[in-house]
């Protein structure tokens, strides 16, 4: 390397080399300026090589590093397969790293709390805000003796202990009791290894914990999740988890250190870079917005406004290995209904045995791609938390959303497998790189604002939902679409239909609505508005079907469902 | 630019290292460079340990430093049921003294509460595969060093099995009845090209047969497979396809030898199948991390080539277009027809 080349540059913004290793792929993905803005300049995909033969993340990343090599000229790595930062004048390299994960498998938690159904029902949602699962649960409902429960607790060898319980200025003396059992078997556990413990109960008990559990566990606490029977705060039980996350799992990866060491920054795990990036939309545009992630894994699914977000991470759902068991939450016959054609149950099974042992799988023909879109809106229902708050937007990712062969298959899934209503833009992460966005957020907003307008996200368009019920063939919204490409038409939506209006990206169409008096869009029953909508990759969807969608069975059930994919082009 | 692509070991002569490890940590009793026999332990521990919390402050009236005071026994002893375990002097009335309810071990004492850890089940780790253990892992297991044939497989129940493998599928999808299972098979380890009913793997199991390793099965046999009381591995995957030509050719060269079966586990992300021979001269076998090139042969994994093995022929630099519309990034491979189609990276593994 000459000196010019070893200089760095000194210049703002810095460019970003961005890795995201999944369970399946690693993706890379490199930002920097280019025509007077900040964009995606190229990404590279491998797979993630953290289990044998490899048994390193390395090797995938630096194929994909090689990759955007490839597409843009630009040297990397050097010649010991290191990645050259900061960036040099000569254009080589690049200013920083970051890395995010999702590929670590779940932190094995046991939650020790006083009752079920209240201060345990917040630590399991504080659970469901990272990628954790409960190993087993002390409570006072727990019928095991102290013995069992000290057995339990060594034997299931727990990587973090979750303890709440106790409003503030509560009882103490229950907890406490439950803490003496723990810290015996804690103080076994630590023969081997320092367990982690989070301390999420009555504030009240905060130094007696630490002082039981201090020697013999590492001890953090964060506020109480329950500070009183009516109110429920995650947020900072969820931060800490989160890191304890990272700190304990994602260092873990095998040759993840050797990565790390060319990123300046701890790394990030998946949700929780998607959660800043959607918490970051809703901020940006004042709106709520649904962030939906269907990985191999887990299912990760944000409601974030500009005020607050509830993250819900699901790691026993997914596309790929949790599939085996994902009968236990569905049945053949709810899959089978989306699919236009005929399919038996034995079908249903032998094709979800056989993608959770291959999970990395496309499929090659039209029949198994309805079934693996048939199962993603399933994993997709079973995902969902109870009562989402309406939203205008959804953000969409993982590969079954993102790689379909036709943009209105993606906008198909998430209306059968979420049936929201009212009016709200659906933007795909078709390049696998919003949580690269949301680790980029926290220090450059003005970058992440210039690489969206670059247009690195999909829109697919705008949906208008009527909730309501009808006949078929009976008109649920008629309307005016007025755009200076389109011209002036008028809109009838039948009842049981779905009605797409080509609207290409970057056009915009004034939209007059009338729902008729047993429909709202969301303005109440049978009151319309004109509206202004952004064309996309599918264009203005107007769901008739009504809400809740109710499936055909009857004779003609194949022939509707199969209208339903031509409506949308899918 | 490099591919790489998840592979699968299917040869029927190579160097095999495979570590064998206990589930918690224990004892490890034999030493780097010692042959072993497959039946040999080679390492244990105790496992599902069950303890006993006597709350004898509480119960003694005693402060938790008197408890500890009076202690008869030093923590570790060993101590049986009726064993006084705390003495404390009086001056006037007669001793306070507490016999243990349990055998076991005074395993600790906290705040006043005495821990005793009863037996738990002795795990004894056996070596299920002649060879020679080339690394200890403190605490953990071994490594062992073999030479013979090697299958990954793709799912399996979770115990290991031992025994001379008898190959009883003519085709690699053959089947069997029930009724072929006979007593003289006990033992064994039967290899079938697919399994649908669940009554072969009943019968198998009264039959005293080892294990039974499938090419595919049903989905619905897998749950039946957990509770048939028998190893059951897959190698590839579900439905009536049965075995691949590449493993089906290695287990029919293998036929009569003893077989080992692993679970998929610490030791290795993939069910394996291991069968010990005379050392010979190894395969020449691509490395399980070379990167793909043309005239590796693959297996294929989706429709409609599921099990198909092919050939490499050309890989692309750019994602291509599927049969179905959506892109993705592959290679033109040839089938065993001659026929040559596109298959997208993801749907291939290479066999090494």
């Amino acid at each position: 390397m000459t000196i010019a080349e070893e200089t760095p540059k000194n210049t703002t913004p810095e460019s970003y080399l961005i890795a995201e290793f999944g369970s399946i792929n690693t993706t890379a993905v490199l930002f920097d300026t280019a025509a007077g803005s900040y964009r995606l300049l190229a990404r590279g995909t491998s797979p993630t090589t953290a289990i044998d033969p490899w048994s390193n993340i390395a090797e995938g990343l630096v194929q994909a590093i090689r990759q955007i090599e490839g597409v843009t000229g630009r040297t990397l790595l050097n010649e010991h397969q290191q990645l050259i930062t900061p960036e040099r004048h000569t254009g080589i390299g690049v200013d920083k790293f970051a890395v995010l994960t999702s590929a670590a498998t779940p932190l094995n938690t046991l939650l020790v709390g006083l009752f079920d159904e209240v201060s345990l029902e917040s630590a399991r949602h504080v659970l469901h805000t990272t990628y954790a699962t409960e190993v087993d649960c002390i409570s006072l409902n727990d019928p095991r003796d102290e013995g069992e429960k000290f057995s339990a607790i060594v034997n299931k060898r727990p990587e973090v202990v979750l303890i709440v319980g106790g409003t503030d200025g509560g009882a103490e003396q229950r907890l406490l009791h439950l803490i003496d059992t723990l810290q015996l078997g804690i103080n076994v556990l630590s023969e081997n290894q320092r367990t982690f413990v989070l301390y999420a109960g009555n504030k009240a008990l905060r130094e007696a914990v630490n002082n039981r559990l201090k020697e013999i566990a590492h001890v953090q606490v964060a506020e109480n999740v329950r500070p009183n029977l009516e109110l429920e705060y995650l947020d900072d039980a969820a931060k800490m988890l989160n890191s304890l996350y990272e700190d304990v799992k994602i260092t873990k990866l095998p040759g993840f250190q050797a990565v790390q060491s060319w990123a300046g920054k701890p790394a990030m795990s998946t949700a929780y870079a998607f959660t800043l990036i959607t918490k970051y939309f809703a901020s940006l545009q004042n709106h709520a917005i649904l962030g939906i992630d269907i990985g191999s894994n887990s299912v990760t699914i944000i409601a974030a406004d500009p005020h607050a977000v509830k993250v819900h991470v699901r790691t026993d759902l997914g596309m790929g290995k949790p599939l085996i068991n994902f009968l236990d939450h569905t049945t053949p016959a709810d899959i089978a209904r989306w699919i236009p054609h005929e399919v038996t149950d034995d079908q249903v099974r032998d094709f979800l045995v056989y993608k959770s042992l291959y999970p990395q799988t496309i499929p090659q023909t039209e029949f198994e791609l309805y079934l693996e879109q048939a199962v993603a809106r399933e994993v997709i229902r079973a995902a969902m938390p109870p009562d989402l708050p309406a939203y205008a937007m959804i953000l969409a990712r993982g590969a079954v959303l993102t790689n379909t062969p036709r943009p209105g298959q993606t906008v198909l899934m998430l209306l059968d497998a979420l049936q929201p209503s009212g009016i709200f833009s659906i933007a795909l992460d078709k390049y696998n790189v919003l949580p690269a966005l949301g680790a980029l957020a926290m220090t450059q907003p003005t970058a992440v604002v210039q690489a969206l307008e670059a247009g690195v996200l999909t829109d697919l368009g705008w949906v208008i939902v009527p909730t309501g019920k009808g006949q078929s063939g009976q008109s649920v919204i008629t309307g005016i679409v007025e755009s200076e490409q389109l011209g002036q038409f008028n809109l009838d939506i039948e009842y049981g239909s779905i009605d797409t209006t080509v609207l290409a990206s970057g056009q915009i169409a004034n939209v007059t609505l009338n729902p008729n008096k047993r429909n709202d869009i969301g303005f109440g029953i049978g009151k319309g508005k004109k509206i202004t909508v952004r064309g996309g990759a599918v264009g203005l969807v107007i769901d008739g079907r009504g809400r809740p969608l109710m499936l055909p069975n009857g004779e003609d059930k194949f022939e509707i469902v199969r209208k339903w994919h031509w409506d949308v082009g899918g | 630019m490099q591919t790489i692509i998840r592979s699968a070991i299917v040869n029927s002569q190579i160097r095999i290292q495979r570590k064998r490890l206990l589930p918690t940590a224990g004892t490890i009793v034999t030493g780097v460079g010692q042959k072993v026999t497959s039946n040999q332990t080679v390492a244990r521990t105790n496992q599902n340990t069950r303890f006993e919390i006597l709350p004898l402050s509480e119960l003694l009236q005693l402060s938790p430093a008197e408890v500890e005071a009076s202690l008869t026994v030093p923590l570790g002893s060993r101590i049986s049921q009726g064993m006084i375990i705390l003495e404390k002097k009086a001056r006037v009335a007669r001793n306070l003294t507490y016999e243990s309810p349990y055998d076991g071990e005074l395993f600790g004492i906290n705040n006043g509460r005495v821990i005793i850890k009863q037996a738990g089940d002795v795990f004894e780790l056996r070596a299920q595969l002649p060879g020679r253990v080339v690394k200890t892992i403190s605490n953990q297991g071994i490594i062992l060093e073999t030479f013979g044939a090697l299958i990954q497989a793709v799912w399996s129940t979770p115990a290991d099995a031992h025994g001379p493998l008898k190959v009883l599928a003519h085709t690699p999808d053959g089947f069997i009845f029930p009724e072929q299972l006979t007593d003289d098979l006990a033992g064994q380890i039967l290899a079938i090209g697919h399994v649908d009913q669940p009554g072969i793997l009943e019968k198998a199991a009264d039959s005293g047969i080892q294990a039974v390793i499938v090419g595919t099965m049903p989905a619905s046999m897998y749950a039946h497979a957990l509770t048939c009381g028998i190893t059951v591995m897959v190698t590839n995957g579900a439905g009536i396809h049965g075995f691949s030509d590449a493993i089906f050719q290695v287990l029919k060269e293998t036929d009569g030898l003893t077989a080992s079966l692993f679970p998929a586990g610490a030791e290795s992300s993939r069910p394996e199948i291991i069968i010990p021979q005379e050392k010979k001269a190894t395969n020449e076998s691509m490395s399980p991390t070379q990167p793909l090139a043309p005239g590796h042969q693959v297996r294929l994994l989706r429709r409609p080539y599921t099990n198909q093995m092919a050939e490499i022929v050309y890989i692309y630099k750019h994602a291509q277009l599927t049969t179905i519309g959506s892109r993705a990034h592959g290679a033109s491979v040839r089938l065993e027809s001659n026929q040559v189609v596109f298959v997208p990276f993801a749907n291939m593994e290479a066999i090494i």
